[in-house]
């Protein structure tokens, strides 16, 4: 199957996938600010109770009903884009949660943090003006798709 | 083997899962492609076996990190677990013909990079 070169035409992503990337970075933030938190709160023990308790804590189901918000989202983004666009402009996340432990926890500023949210900005602007859309969806894997073809 | 190596084994094990999952998710959305949202989610849910796949692996990758967090500071596991990004795109260039660009494997080692730096300030 032929496909155009990768510089070939112009290409706009469309605005709800832009806003489909930006609720998954946002649900993901609250996930590890959540998962931290009940992480913090059960540890302490052996790893068994460690997971044990995680599975009790009260944060769990406000988790889950996150999961599947993530869940819903993420699948309508990857319809649209290439996993290898989608998933790293995720990394987003680890602006916001910085940005939020800085404001909220009043963690300190270092260079070292700054350098880092600077490089995934520009590591994420690097990828939002690629392709968002380069994969052949229509054509079968010769081994991953043999579930329906399997004797 | 000590207990941080202990951890290095699951935070990699929970990279593996992830890249599986997000693989498998990938697959199940690849039958909506071009559909309208509501008809896209039920072709989405006609693929149920990568679904059920790729929800398989993230709950173990969950596990996984639950316990990489208990044997490693986070600020060591976080950067550890970044080179997923690398191994989610090598594997969306085999698995599901993605064409990536210099551009986008420049973006990626950025983020790579970024990621670490967050993690260890």
């Amino acid at each position: 199957m032929s496909r155009a070169p990768l510089s070939a035409t112009k290409h706009k992503v469309p605005p709800g996938v832009w806003l489909g990337l930006a609720f998954a970075v946002c649900i993901d933030t609250a996930v590890q600010l959540v998962w931290s938190k009940t992480v913090t709160d059960v540890q302490g023990g052996a790893t068994l109770s460690t997971l044990q308790g995680m599975l009790a804590h009260p944060l769990l189901f406000l988790m889950l009903a996150m999961y599947a918000m993530q869940f819903v989202n993420w699948m309508i983004v990857l319809s649209k884009t290439d996993l290898s666009f989608a998933q790293p402009i995720t990394a987003g996340s680890y602006i916001l949660t910085a940005a939020g432990s800085i404001y909220f926890l009043a963690d300190r500023v270092t260079w070292l943090r700054m350098a880092g949210i600077a490089l995934i900005l520009v590591g994420v602007w690097l990828i939002s003006g690629t392709r968002h859309h380069t994969g052949a969806p229509s054509m079968v894997h010769p081994v991953t798709d043999s579930l329906e073809d399997s004797p | 083997m000590t207990e941080r190596m202990i951890g290095v084994v699951f935070v990699l094990g929970a990279v593996a899962c992830e890249a599986l999952g997000q693989l498998c998710f990938k697959r199940a959305a690849n039958h909506a492609h071009g559909s309208a949202r509501l008809s896209a989610v039920r072709k989405m849910l006609a693929k149920s076996e990568w679904i059920g796949a790729g929800v398989g692996c993230f709950s173990v990758e969950w596990g996984f990190w639950t316990i990489a967090l208990t044997l490693l500071p986070v600020t060591v596991a976080q950067p550890m677990a970044s080179v997923e990004l690398v191994v989610i795109t090598l594997m969306s260039r085999s698995y599901l013909q993605e064409q990536i660009s210099l551009r986008r494997w420049a973006g990626i080692a950025l983020i790579l990079f970024g990621v670490c730096l967050v993690g260890l300030s």
